[in-house]
């Protein structure tokens, strides 16, 4: 039974469909679309071509910048179009090889921010910054160094730790600007640091996404990455920039200097006391707030569910249990309960009281069980 | 506090019509009926007092965290 066109593509594009590739080449007639993107990688030997191709929305996600001619790396998933019939990779991640393609995509992006504006605007830092988060890796010296540069009076460090460098690092470095601007929007400033690199390692600092979010922050942006040539785009964004970690821990330092330099030393020492201590009394508060709300919930707890245990063996002593199972009492005229046939004669009245009310009655006949 | 005062009045009350239950060694059924009604109404007020201090305490909760 032979296949219809549209299965015999379909059964292609699902062999396709398993794992993704890498290719490497050069880009050729690229085009850019108001919806798509395409370019063709050639083979660097015998001049092959691949189709490649992407949305205008993913090539922005990517945030890498192409231009004929550049050296990448590409992965995606290779299909044929069914209406057209025709072979092409539709690319989800774009990584420029080599120092020259590096440099032409962060030339072509410095060029499109400058374009747009967003080196030009620079926000004043707080006259004192007291409060920073800062995003760096959690691994290696860095964030080290920086809080042991940090002069010691008390400056309250929220840290995000995030990769930076590799595939993850420009989510990770996204994702920890929009941590501090949702949960803790009062910081004096958002600092982004790492220590010094080639181009190749410095990627997530010249992307497009990464420079368009700090450039989005709506907390203050200090950057402090080391560099060699190139600053990375990230710091001409930034509303400060460095080019070490060090020198953005010393630049937060400065803030205090004026105000210390106008008390004497021995002023400055009590200053600095002061600061420890209103940070150490702060903690405290914290702690004790948190202690209270623990206790609380636990008294809360607790009395649910003492309430419901009483509540259970309220129902279970009631007489009116007795009353639900279809038992009955009889009370005499004198509101006496009648636990014996003795109790009772004829033609005494009673009181019968069973669920949902009570019969007034007189006894006609009184039979003994033996 | 005044409502944590009554709280702790009630469950005392509660504790006393368990204890009076547990330790009657004839039961008194109109003394039990009045126990049970008596126990079911400070059940209902606990419930109540407590839902109250539960959402003041929810509120108070979440100014503490925000700071």
């Amino acid at each position: 039974m032979p296949l219809t066109v549209s299965q015999f593509l379909d059964s292609v594009n699902f062999l396709l469909s398993t794992g993704t590739p890498l290719v490497l080449g050069e880009v050729v007639e690229f085009k850019e679309g108001s919806k798509w993107v395409s370019f063709s990688l050639q083979d660097a030997g015998d001049g092959s071509i691949l189709k490649c191709a992407l949305g205008s929305w993913e090539y922005r996600r990517i945030g890498v910048l192409l231009e004929n001619g550049m050296q990448i790396k590409i992965s995606g998933a290779p299909r044929i179009t069914k209406k057209y019939g025709s072979f092409s990779m539709w690319v989800s991640s774009i990584e420029p090889v080599g120092e020259g393609s590096l440099k032409k995509a962060y030339e072509l992006l410095k060029k499109q921010l400058y374009g747009e504006g967003l080196f030009e605007r620079k926000r004043v830092l707080p006259q004192i910054i007291n409060k920073i988060g800062v995003i760096t890796s959690k691994e290696g010296v860095v964030i080290h160094d920086f809080v042991n540069n940090l002069k010691q009076i008390g400056i309250e460090v929220y840290f995000y730790p995030s990769r930076v460098e590799g595939k993850d690092a420009v989510s990770e470095i996204i994702s920890g600007i929009s941590y501090f601007n949702s949960a803790i929007p009062d910081l004096d400033a958002i600092v982004v640091i790492r220590g010094g690199g080639s181009l190749e390692s410095m990627q997530a600092f010249n992307n497009e996404k990464v420079c368009r979010s700090i450039s989005a922050s709506k907390i203050a942006t200090i950057c402090g990455i080391g560099h060699d040539v190139d600053v990375p785009l990230a710091c001409l964004v930034a509303d400060v920039s460095v080019s070490t970690p060090t020198a953005a821990a010393n630049l937060i330092n400065n803030t205090y200097d004026e105000l210390l330099s106008s008390i004497n030393l021995l002023g400055q020492k009590v200053f600095i006391k002061l600061r420890e201590l209103f940070f150490k009394v702060d903690i405290l508060e914290r702690k004790i707030k948190m202690d209270a709300i623990a206790k609380i919930d636990q008294y809360i707890a607790t009395t649910k569910s003492f309430i419901k245990h009483m509540e259970n063996f309220l129902d279970m002593a009631s007489p009116l249990r007795n009353l639900k199972l279809g038992y009955a009492m009889v009370f005499d005229s004198a509101g006496k309960l009648v636990k014996s046939i003795d109790d009772v004669k004829v033609k005494d009245s009673v009181e019968t009281k069973m669920f949902g009310g009570s019969i007034k009655s007189e006894i006609k006949l009184i039979k003994k069980y033996k | 506090m005044i409502k944590k005062d009554q709280i702790n009045k009630d469950i005392k009350e509660l504790e006393n019509i368990a204890d009076w239950f547990e330790n009657t060694k004839e039961l008194d059924i109109t003394k039990a009926m009045l126990k049970v009604e008596r126990g079911a109404t400070l059940i209902k007020g606990l419930k109540a007092h407590l839902k109250g201090v539960e959402n003041r305490f929810e509120e108070i909760k979440k100014e503490v965290t925000k700071d």
